[in-house]
């Protein structure tokens, strides 16, 4: 059963309501996702504004042993401000020679830890191992262990704690 | 009336024909038990919507609250404990019944055309379950599933070009934070449930298109039997059994308790639930550049080899014993699952990425003889209670700094004795007690004693555990406050309102509070100076701090914790710092040490406040029911059937 010609000026109108219905559907369709990408999206690329925070007095760390202090940390998290704490890894080579590891693993975010005997940074989680420099000795990690932004002001340890992207072999600040 | 009403609704609802859709089909070769796994899906996922919104009515989703509301749900509201419980064992019955059904499925056959659609949905189902699972843990925002979340995402910004985009967009930024839970939490109770619902309904839609497959026996597919009621009663004895078992789980094997996030934690290993550990295993053997083949590519190759199944085996064939390769592809497929599961089960986290290098010679042992000074320093050493905080052949890990090598360490004598005798002189923060009232003399012989000290540590415990990792900062920050006389402390911190997990407890107790308190918190440890002459014992508390309310109980415990205490006594050697107003261990690591020292004492942290019904009670109660129920039908089908015989 064949469906009776048209004449074509119907045929036009029928074309034209058709794309009509389209195009608006689609503009509306456009017009009510754009907020939802853009919501959901746009928090991920702002990057957190990072400051100095006091950890303790340099002379508390003893020369060539690594040492893991806590710290108050103030933190802007979306709507909650809160006072958090962290912990790094200080590293005292001299008198004024001090590197701040973070101790989040490059691999995949576990906590490191310092083994004192095998005198290693030591991953829990996939047995990287790091020497006390931070370089790579085994192990998985992508990376040395991210160095912080530190400075002595009269005597005092200040740390600019920060994330860095996992699993990357380049050191991509959050 | 109501024959009236019906037939309104009927005139204006197509009542009769959903229902006829639903449950009128003819099953060829009749109703079988191994056709049950499907709707016993479909009864677990309802369980979890259901238990899902009815946690909401409690549940928090902020990284401050979501830990306390889940634990006041479980241990606070009335069969709290059962919906957290059948939410928790139904996620854990549903991966296990999936599987099980995506077996059955393939055994049969069942994918072959015309079925590749209702095959293919399945596969999507899985994958949202499995999204489910992972969105799900994070949100009580505990030890684990904070790590889970943590790692996790890590794993997602390993996929190359996009994996930075991805870990940002699980995470709502660059770090796991309050949005990371918002954005979890949509994912979990909306977004996947509801792409869920939509899948379940294609699923079920394609299966009712084209009905059962039937057994692959022809012969057997002569006969056939309605769906409604013969499968469907089937079904619900094994969905029964279901209810009864996982009300078993809840009330026996509640949900484990791993105690509130903690980032900065350096005892917690993560480890995954055991629905990854084949990935957590898998990715152990791929480093370096290949590490995107374990984190990406062994994920989607299964995945796009359960999609291909239903079109590399396009032969209408069905019989197993026909279906060599597919046969033989699938025990291969199910068995490397489970052997990963199994093996990354038992693996020590760390420890199959290989061996440790070889550790450093050890430098030359201790001198034979002490000479008669450092003799008499390293009586002092003991009986002035040195020991309790510094160790001298180990590593540190206790309250003081590690002793062991002190003499090769290159300070001076002049400083050592200065620290003996006034620590704050070194460092403003030390909690150290100044030991201004010895004589020279004896000075002299503990900084002879030190100086002696040469010999390297002896090798720590052969785990992979950061057994030698001291959680104790050297300083605290800021002038210590000054410690309060027993008694006399002030009030409990937010670690008092923290449900933690004794087991992580213990291992922190044997970090923190063991040098003092002795490794059983039983052990007498001396204490001279003080009126009691040893260190209150953990195990067996003063009846003053024991409380059989575990709230209570803790709080009476943290406000030494806290603030510290100085024993009652006219000098006494040791006193309890304050590791928790000094941030010297984080209030979440204070709870976990008070669950184990209230477990110690016979109770539990964890403890069930408001259960309602009690979980063994509701147990027997709903074992009771369901046995009646089926030995009633029992001894009605035994009848009829009798009756059958009597009458054919």
């Amino acid at each position: 059963m064949s469906e009776p010609p048209r004449p074509p000026a119907a045929n036009g109108r029928r074309r034209f309501l058709k794309a009509a219905a389209e195009i608006l559907g689609g503009l509306v369709a456009a017009v009510a996702a754009a907020p939802l990408v853009a919501s959901a999206l746009g928090p991920i690329f702002e990057k957190r504004r990072e400051h100095f925070a006091r950890v303790g007095p340099v002379d508390s760390f003893t020369i060539g042993r690594p040492a893991n202090p806590t710290f108050e940390y103030r933190t802007d998290d979306a709507y909650l401000h809160q006072v958090v704490l962290h912990d790094i890894w200080v590293v005292r080579r001299s008198e004024t020679d001090v590197s701040v590891f973070s101790t989040v693993c490059p691999h995949l975010g576990c906590h490191v830890y310092w083994e004192e005997q095998a005198k290693q940074f030591i991953c829990p989680c996939h047995a990287s191992i790091f020497s006390i420099d931070g370089r790579v000795l085994s192990g998985p990690a992508p990376r040395p262990l991210d160095t912080l932004a530190a400075k002595i002001e009269d005597g005092i340890l200040f740390v600019k704690w920060e994330r860095f992207q996992l699993g990357v072999p380049k050191k991509v600040s959050l | 009336m109501s024959g009236r009403l019906v037939e309104w609704f009927k005139e204006r609802w197509p009542i009769q024909a959903v229902l006829r859709w639903g449950l009128e089909e003819d099953i060829p070769g009749g109703s079988r038990f191994a056709y049950t796994l499907g709707s016993c899906a479909l009864f677990l996922f309802l369980v979890q919507v259901a238990t899902g919104v009815w946690q909401l009515l409690y549940y928090v989703p902020s990284t401050d609250h979501a830990y306390d509301s889940v634990m006041y749900l479980r241990r606070q509201v009335p069969l709290g404990w059962l919906v957290h419980g059948l939410h928790y064992w139904g996620a854990n019955a549903l991966l296990v019944v999936v599987g099980l059904h995506v077996a059955r499925v393939f055994l049969w056959g069942a994918y072959k055309k015309p079925r590749e659609l209702t095959w293919l949905s399945g596969v999507v189902l899985i994958l949202l379950v499995a999204g489910l699972t992972f969105t799900g843990a994070l949100l009580p925002w505990d030890e684990l599933g904070y790590w889970a979340g943590e790692v996790g995402t890590s794993i997602a910004g390993t996929v190359p070009w996009i994996g930075g985009f991805l870990e940002r967009f699980f995470r709502a930024g660059g770090a796991m934070g309050q949005l990371t839970v918002a954005r979890f939490f949509t994912l979990h109770v909306a977004i996947l449930p509801g792409l869920m619902a939509l899948l379940v309904l294609i699923h079920l839609v394609a299966f009712r298109q084209f009905l059962s497959v039937g057994p692959w026996n022809p012969e057997k597919l002569k006969v056939t039997a309605p769906f409604w009621p013969d499968q469907v009663l089937k079904d619900l004895l094994v969905v029964s059994l279901l209810v009864v078992t996982l009300v078993a789980l809840s009330a026996f094997v509640p949900a484990p308790v791993t105690g509130p996030a903690d980032p900065i934690d350096t005892t917690y290993t993560p480890k995954p639930a055991w629905n990854f550990l084949f990935l957590y295993q898998a990715l152990k053997v791929f480093k370096g550049g290949w590490e995107a083949v374990g984190t990406v590519g062994i994920p989607l190759a299964l995945v796009a080899l359960l999609m291909l199944v239903p079109f590399l085996d396009r032969r209408e064939e069905r019989r197993p014993l026909r279906r060599p390769v597919a046969m033989a592809a699938g025990v291969l497929f199910a068995g490397g699952i489970l052997v990963m599961t199994w093996a990354g089960y038992f693996s020590h986290p760390g420890v199959a990425a290989g061996p440790l290098p070889p550790l450093p010679q050890p430098l030359p042992g201790p001198p034979a003889e002490l000479a008669p000074s450092a003799k008499r320093g390293e009586e002092l050493f003991g009986t002035l209670g040195c020991t309790a905080c510094h160790a001298v052949s180990g590593p540190s890990g206790v309250l003081g700094p590690g002793l062991a090598g002190e003499g090769r360490r290159g300070r001076s004598r002049q400083w050592l004795a200065a620290q003996i005798r006034d620590p704050k002189a070194h460092n403003a923060a030390s909690i150290m007690p100044p030991y201004a009232g010895l004589k020279d003399t004896q000075v002299d012989q503990l900084v002879d004693y030190m100086m002696a000290l040469t010999a390297a540590p002896p090798p720590p415990p052969p785990t992979g555990a950061p057994g030698a990792a001291p959680a104790i900062p050297l300083v605290a920050e800021g002038a210590a406050p000054p410690l309060p006389l027993s008694g006399q402390q002030g009030p409990p911190g937010h670690a008092a309102s923290m449900i933690g997990d004794p087991e992580h407890g213990a291992l922190l107790f044997r970090l923190t509070c063991a040098a003092c308190h002795g490794p059983q918190g039983t052990d007498n440890v001396p204490n001279p100076g003080s009126d009691r002459g040893t260190v209150p014992p953990l195990k067996g508390i003063e009846a003053e701090l024991f409380n059989q309310d575990p709230d209570v109980f803790a709080a009476n415990i943290d406000r030494f914790i806290q603030h510290g205490s100085i024993p009652k006594g006219k000098q006494p050697t040791l006193r309890m710092p304050p590791v928790g107003v000094t941030n010297t261990l984080t209030q979440q690591e204070a709870a976990h040490i008070e669950a184990y020292i209230l477990y110690l004492n016979g109770v539990d942290r964890a403890e069930i406040r408001r259960p309602g019904i009690s979980p063994p009670t509701f147990f027997v109660l709903t074992l009771a029911a369901f046995a009646i129920t089926w030995t009633g039908m029992g001894a009605w089908w035994m009848r009829l059937r009798k009756g059958n015989r009597g009458g054919g």
